[in-house]
């Protein structure tokens, strides 16, 4: 039997003479949180408050540079804070909740460790290669412990270097190829993420968050394209690339039966639409066209959603 | 259905009276029902939808020259307002909701700029905001419309108070918050007490939650500007934060009391232990009401199980805590004392 959820309290609501206090007595044990949903709540609130701020004060203490105090001591207190980390999760006994949040408070301390190296021997604190070391040195965690947040640590991270390196070594690339590596790199960590999501069992939070992200970069790339005409093969691979990725997000919509993907596809191929339509000489007619195709596409994307999760709905049932 | 009438079942035996049931009603619901649910990516596809077609088709209108008649835009927007309102009464047809909203907007914003140019006084404005706003409340049945424009009453509100005084807007964000906490947890009550009442009720209370948050980014200075302080108000002003952080820790202190009912802990001593702690910690931070205000919203939100309001709540948390942080006026070092402090304190809480 599934659960009874809100809508459906408020559909029978609707239709019958209920009163306050039998609606009061159904809302507090169907739907409202409960004593055990409280316990683990607090419990994640302040765990993941307490690595938060201690782990922020720790970085803001290295970010401060205390000029007396000597360097070997600063490299050893992060380090030895990230050997008792590390013991704490391999030798005691706590939850893997608990152990996931400490390797995720250790995994940032690591790059609090690569910063404070990079002050002392003046390496730069934004230099790519920080980065890329922070990302090597805690991917094996990362791998191991499967922990969403990490993940999107880890994710953030290869973003990360890769702009870096662009910015820094590699200068020269326009900005259609960076975008275009960049939907790429986030394209591959999407697909892997979803092919393995089974096994992985990663929330749908970071998929997601992930999904939003490659889909704003390729809006981005195939806007770019419009000042980039002289290459055409990469335009082409650009054009293609994109495509194919828009292709498997609907194909995963519909296996899946879920609009999310292919409501974010439609906004990304409307908004690439009015601004090539916007780009123009604007008189009085083509902006007139603009708002009207804006408000035809729109409803007509929102009509097919709705179409598709009533038909979806319908099926689930 | 299967699901309904497992619903009726438990409803039944948890009622002390017969429940009597509209079954037609029933029927014709359960089938719509289907349809009724809109996700979110739905409504964020709407609400971005209206905000191109309105930008762009505003921006028609002042090319072709409107903007030379005041008096037409006023009574442009008065009509397009007005249309939105009976198209959504009588249309009931969630995929032209984008529609609905543009011309709402759409109507506000020439209404806007129509009586700008006519007269010099943002209290009339704010006025006629005010009453359309709430004609909207009493007529119409689409949730986006009435998410936006229990926004724009809200706001017009507070326009309108702070023409008066700077000091009644902060009462009236004190009001504001304390209406959402009740909005919140008298969902029962309020879903049984009327029809009407039922149809408001998901959409102001989003809406009155981003309200909340909206006060503390850069958004809500806007006006601030245009006004005029004397002393005595200037005075307040400077108290204004604790004023509202006190108010907001009461209710922090009232929504935990409601939690630890649940949690069935009864002893008075680790009661008022509780208590404490919660003063303690959320003292520091009243120069900053913000933070309160994200945790009130957070904590009400799990309550009553209401995920987009937990969702805001989390991600103005940490918003507003770096900022918090950020705008601190200590060096580093305090600052990372601070924090590390808090941190173990929490992790001690925590065992």
């Amino acid at each position: 039997m599934e659960e009874i959820s809100r809508d459906d309290i408020y559909t029978v609501t609707k239709s019958s003479n209920i009163d306050k206090t039998t609606l009061q007595t159904a809302l507090k044990e169907k739907v409202y949180a409960d004593k055990s949903n409280w316990s683990k709540f607090l419990k994640l609130l302040f765990l993941s408050l307490g690595a938060g701020f201690t782990v922020s004060g720790v970085i803001f203490f290295m970010a401060y540079n205390w000029q007396d105090l000597n360097k070997f001591i600063k490299l050893g207190l992060l380090e030895l804070l990230i050997i008792i980390g590390v013991l704490f999760v391999l030798l005691s006994h706590s939850t893997i909740l608990v152990k996931n949040i400490t390797l995720t408070a250790v995994s940032l301390l690591v790059g609090a460790l690569f910063a404070v190296f990079g002050q002392i021997y003046q390496t730069g604190a934004n230099a790519y290669d920080f980065f890329l070391g922070w990302l090597i040195f805690i991917s094996v965690w990362v791998f191991v412990a499967n922990y969403a947040p990490l993940w999107l640590l880890f994710s953030g991270l290869i973003n990360i270097t890769f702009y870096f390196y662009s910015s820094q070594v590699a200068k020269e690339w326009p900005t259609l190829v960076l975008f275009l590596l960049f939907v790429l790199i986030n394209g591959i960590l999407l697909i892997s993420f979803k092919s393995f999501s089974r096994r992985l069992n990663t929330p749908s939070w970071y998929t997601n968050t992930l999904t939003i992200v490659t889909c704003f970069l390729s809006t981005a790339t195939i806007i770019s394209i419009d000042s980039f005409t002289s290459e055409t093969l990469i335009v082409l691979i650009g054009i293609i690339v994109i495509t194919a990725l828009y292709i498997l997000g609907i194909l995963e919509s519909i296996k899946y039966k879920n609009i999310f993907n292919i409501a974010l596809i439609s906004l990304s191929i409307i908004i690439c639409t009015i601004y090539y339509l916007f780009r123009g000489d604007n008189d009085d007619v083509n902006i007139l066209l603009i708002a009207l195709f804006s408000i035809v596409a729109f409803s007509l994307s929102v009509k097919l959603l709705l179409n598709l999760q009533k038909k979806w709905n319908r099926g689930k049932n | 259905m299967e699901k309904i009438k497992n619903t009726l079942e438990y409803l039944q035996t948890i009622s002390d009276n017969e429940l009597v049931i509209d079954s037609n009603k029933l029927a014709a619901l359960t089938n719509k029902s289907n349809t009724k649910v809109q996700p979110m990516i739905i409504k964020i596809l709407i609400i971005i939808g209206a905000v191109f077609t309105c930008v762009f088709s505003i921006a028609f209108l002042m090319l072709i020259g409107l903007v030379d008649y005041p008096i037409a835009m006023i009574v442009l927007g008065l009509i397009l307002i007005c249309t939105a309102i009976t198209l959504t009464y009588k249309l009931q047809d969630i995929f032209l909701d984008t529609l609905f909203l543009s011309l709402y907007c759409a109507g506000y914003g020439l209404l806007g700029v129509g009586l700008a140019s006519q007269t010099e006084s943002s209290t009339i404005i704010s006025l006629t905001f005010c009453t359309l706003s709430t004609c909207t409340l009493l007529y119409s049945k689409n949730y986006i419309i009435i998410f936006t424009s229990t926004i724009i009453l809200l706001s017009s509100i507070k326009i309108l108070l702070l023409e008066i005084s700077p000091v009644l807007d902060g009462v009236y964000f004190c009001l504001i918050a304390l209406s959402t906490v009740y909005l919140l947890f008298n969902e029962a009550k309020l879903i049984a007490f009327k029809q009407q009442i039922a149809q408001l009720y998901d959409a102001t209370k989003t809406a009155s939650i981003i309200y909340l948050v909206l006060q503390f980014t850069p958004l809500s200075n806007l006006y601030y500007y245009s006004s005029n302080f004397n002393n005595y108000e200037i005075l307040i002003m400077e108290y204004m934060p604790w004023i509202k952080s006190i108010f907001l820790i009461l209710l922090v202190l009232y929504i935990s009391s409601k939690i630890l009912e649940i949690l069935e802990l009864h002893s008075t001593i680790k009661k008022n232990l509780i208590y404490l702690f919660i003063i303690i910690v959320l003292i520091p931070t009243a120069i900053q009401p913000s933070i309160t205000t994200s945790i009130v919203i957070l904590l009400s939100c799990y309550y009553v199980n209401y995920k987009t309001g937990v969702g805001i709540g989390i991600l103005s948390f940490l918003y507003f805590i770096s900022r918090f942080y950020y705008d601190m006026n200590i060096t580093l070092l305090n600052k990372s004392i601070a924090l590390m402090i808090s941190g173990i304190l929490f992790l001690v809480v925590y065992y």
